[in-house]
């Protein structure tokens, strides 16, 4: 993953950087707490600058290290709920999210 | 002996309003047994309105998708057609009735049975078949696709098996909702959707979501706090509604919260306490609400909702619940709206097809609230979804034979005396 050298500090979540919902919560299921909770707290550090360097770009037609940086914060909000609700990846007393999957391609899900 | 307390009748509400449901705890045997859902399926799934979705899913001539609705023992092909016209018919092949169509969605010219290869066009007329000449003469006219009642209402498919339908979709639709015509759902056109088979009656399944005494127990580590709580009483609704089909519950919502703030996203300002502070076990919830603010497509500034929405004119109001009868779901919020099927596939087992509608998002910052906003409500749903399967195994267990129901847990009385009224009007002119 390359990333602009003002976060060069993301580049070692770069396992993060995954393009659909399917690819995210299974990374997020599959995760410890504690590395969720290391990729969380360096996302909310950075999170002010993120936002303003992926503003200049159009969502559909950002450059390679941008979309990077970009599913690495579609990566941060599929983690919030194991953090700020349940402090464990899984949804407490959840159903298998496995048995609830995501229509990928469904043809009114955005494709950013 | 009868206590003094069974004997006293509490005022109640709703319950007040609206005798004709009753107040009696209600039984159990409806939700669990394979003779009843025979009874929905002849009586009602096979002669109401249903939705299957919205035009934007066929949005171009040849666009098409299908839906397989085992409580009508059918499976429904959905199209529109070269004139812009949507279509349904049944996706049966005319020759030897294989499913014409395998595949959920697509966009073709022309269906070709995988049989023996006879062709349809959108409308469901035959075009061709391979070596005609080895068939006595037929004419082709009588052998198309059989068509299937189809309307729209505010961009809201509908499809009707009934040979006449006993009423129009307006006329079934309008006497409850006419007051949401013009809400914007087409605007709306980011949609994410979530699909899975749950065991558990499909009544029961959407009882589930039709109160909001459940909140601050199985949304206790999510949402509970963004629905607002009035004193010593939990959360409770602002009103409901129930027809002679429909049904409605207005819900006020915490501001304070991400997931409880009708304006997040809208660019209107977000009424955040003077530090900013709300959500106060979220700085990322607090950081998507900032950060929203002007990322979307629509622009929300300026434009009234339709006099439906909110009708109790609360000014804590966050959405409000709208049950098109059988197992349609519709909440709508001032800036996304939720469309969940409860699709029965048998006494107790239904397909859950879950989606939730925003408006396009142009900045990161945007984005990444409705991220987190879909995020959360999928989670929220594997919570809902975990309970139901619970419920259902501990009704066919048949330790209880009935359910206590309180004032504000009306819907799913209202749900089965509607379920109960149509059996019974079908039996007693068609047993």
């Amino acid at each position: 993953m390359s990333v602009p050298v003002e976060f060069k500090d993301l580049a070692k979540f770069a396992g993060w950087a995954l393009p659909t919902e399917s690819q995210r919560i299974a990374k997020r299921m599959n995760a410890t707490q504690l590395e969720i909770v290391e990729f969380y707290d360096a996302m909310i550090e950075h999170f002010e600058a993120v936002i303003a360097y992926l503003n200049q770009f159009p969502l559909d037609a950002m450059p390679d290290e941008a979309r990077d940086v970009f599913l690495l914060l579609m990566s941060l909000a599929e983690v919030a709920p194991a953090v700020d609700c349940y402090d464990q990846p899984r949804v407490i007393d959840g159903f298998d999210p496995c048995r609830f999957q995501p229509v990928e391609h469904f043809r009114l899900r955005p494709q950013w | 002996m009868e206590s003094a307390l069974e004997n006293k009748q509490t005022r109640m509400r709703l319950h007040d309003r609206y005798p004709e449901v009753g107040r009696e705890p209600l039984p159990l045997e409806p939700y669990i047994s394979r003779d009843f859902f025979e009874l929905e399926k002849k009586h009602i799934f096979k002669k109401m309105w249903l939705h299957v979705g919205r035009i934007e899913e066929i949005a171009n001539p040849g666009d098409y998708f299908v839906r397989d609705l085992p409580a009508c023992d059918a499976s429904i092909l959905v199209t529109r057609n070269r004139q812009g016209v949507v279509r349904a018919m049944h996706n049966v092949c005319a020759h030897r009735s294989n499913k014409l169509v395998y595949d959920h969605s697509g966009c073709t010219k022309l269906f070709v049975c995988k049989f023996h290869a006879w062709g349809y066009d959108l409308d469901g007329n035959l075009r061709g078949l391979p070596d005609q000449g080895a068939f006595e003469e037929f004419d082709r006219k009588n052998y198309g696709l059989t068509p299937v009642h189809v309307d729209v209402w505010e961009g809201f498919i509908f499809i009707n098996l009934a040979p006449v339908p006993a009423m129009s979709l307006a006329e079934f639709v309008r006497p409850m909702y006419s007051g949401l015509e013009g809400y914007p759902f087409h605007e709306m056109r980011n949609c994410y959707s979530w699909r899975a088979v749950v065991n558990c009656n499909w009544k029961l399944a959407l009882d589930a979501f039709q109160e909001t005494y459940h909140v601050p127990f199985v949304h206790r580590n999510s949402i509970a706090s963004s629905l607002e709580k009035s004193a010593a009483s939990g959360i409770r609704p602002l009103d409901g509604l129930c027809g002679e089909f429909h049904r409605r519950l207005s819900i006020a919502g915490n501001p304070k919260t991400v997931y409880g703030n009708p304006n997040a996203a809208t660019g209107t300002p977000l009424k955040l306490d003077a530090d900013g502070g709300g959500d106060v076990n979220s700085k990322i919830a607090m950081l998507a609400l900032k950060h929203a603010q002007g990322g979307a497509r629509f622009e929300f500034a300026g434009r009234a909702l339709p006099e439906g929405l909110n009708w109790t004119r609360s000014p804590n109001w966050a959405f409000d619940i709208n049950v098109f009868f059988p197992d349609f779901y519709l909440s709508t919020r001032p800036n996304y709206f939720q469309a969940y099927n409860f699709t029965p596939l048998a006494h107790n087992k239904f397909l859950f097809d879950a989606r939730v509608y925003y408006p396009e998002m142009t900045t990161a910052g945007g984005r990444f609230y409705q991220e987190y906003m879909k995020v959360l409500l999928r989670d929220v749903l594997l919570e809902d979804l975990f309970t139901l399967e619970n419920v259902q195994a501990g009704c066919e267990t048949r330790a209880k034979s009935h359910m206590l129901l309180n004032d504000f847990e009306i819907m799913p009385r209202h749900s089965l005396w509607v379920v109960q009224r149509l059996i019974r009007e079908g039996e007693a002119q068609n047993p």
